[in-house]
């Protein structure tokens, strides 16, 4: 699975969601975002290896994750911006190897019982016309560019 | 990090910040355009619409071609499959951390309590 290779800038005004219900409650959702002996053990994907993993888990408190893929190192640095137990997370993101506006990711927790609703939201810094406007993410006006685009190419 | 393509991407993402330039990006997924036909429903002047236009095409993201006196306009695909390639290797990180995490939650909750 190709992961991080081409870690470009953040670019302004992007938004990514992905939502997940989580058959645990939200307190150990919860916990496991925010022990950092927890995050160690299950954050990043199966062909990243975490290598180091440090986060002092307040607002305004950095993290350091050092990712080890195929392709090379990825450090992701950031700060937490806002944390409410059992309800939300927030955090910038950005690269330590690269220079580049810091992106900000919020994590969304909704008690469903034995369950969770997760939300997690990765987006660029806002651009004006986004703060403005408060225009969608682009993300989905690509993915349906190259999915008509495709389409039209099996028709002519 | 592939430094030429990231260049490319940036152009990409400049082109995509705006909302003006997305719509247009729409409208030519649907299809070949000429200037006039796709300037039509925006509130703004021509000149303007085509300052949008050119930003596009420098980005590569659009390309022009003369047919007699109309110009018409066409989508290049290949600068959105990149951008679109980029969105999914975030996605499929973040799905893939997600993953591990039901994964490792499971696991907690199967271990008998202490």
């Amino acid at each position: 699975m190709k992961t991080l290779d081409n870690a470009a800038p953040f670019p302004k005004g992007f938004k990514l969601n992905v939502t997940r219900v989580i058959k645990a409650p939200v307190d150990l959702v919860f916990r496991a975002w925010t022990e950092p002996e927890q995050l160690r053990q299950w954050f990043s994907p199966d062909e990243v290896e975490c290598r180091n993993l440090t986060a002092d888990i307040k607002t305004g408190g950095a993290f350091r994750i050092h990712m080890v893929s195929k392709k090379g190192d990825h450090i992701a640095i950031g700060k937490y911006l806002e944390i409410i137990p059992n309800k939300r997370l927030q955090f910038s993101w950005s690269w330590e190897n690269y220079a580049m506006p810091d992106s900000i990711v919020t994590i969304e927790l909704e008690d469903l019982g034995s369950s969770t609703r997760l939300t997690l939201r990765h987006e660029g810094l806002p651009d004006q016309e986004d703060a403005e406007q408060h225009t969608e993410g682009w993300t989905e006006i690509v993915e349906k560019c190259v999915k008509r685009f495709e389409e039209q190419q099996l028709t002519t | 990090m592939v430094k030429c393509s990231s260049r490319l991407l940036d152009d990409t993402f400049s082109a995509l910040a705006d909302p003006t330039r997305r719509r247009i990006l729409e409208d030519l997924a649907g299809g070949d355009r000429c200037v006039t036909d796709l300037a039509r429903p925006y509130a703004m002047s021509l000149p303007a619409v085509s300052k949008h236009l050119r930003v596009l095409e420098r980005a590569g993201l659009i390309r022009r071609r003369r047919c007699g006196r109309l110009h018409s306009l066409k989508l290049e695909a290949e600068p959105m499959k990149q951008a679109a390639e980029w969105i999914e290797e975030y996605r499929r990180f973040w799905e893939a951390s997600l993953d591990r995490l039901d994964d490792y939650l499971k696991q907690l909750q199967a271990r008998p309590k202490l």
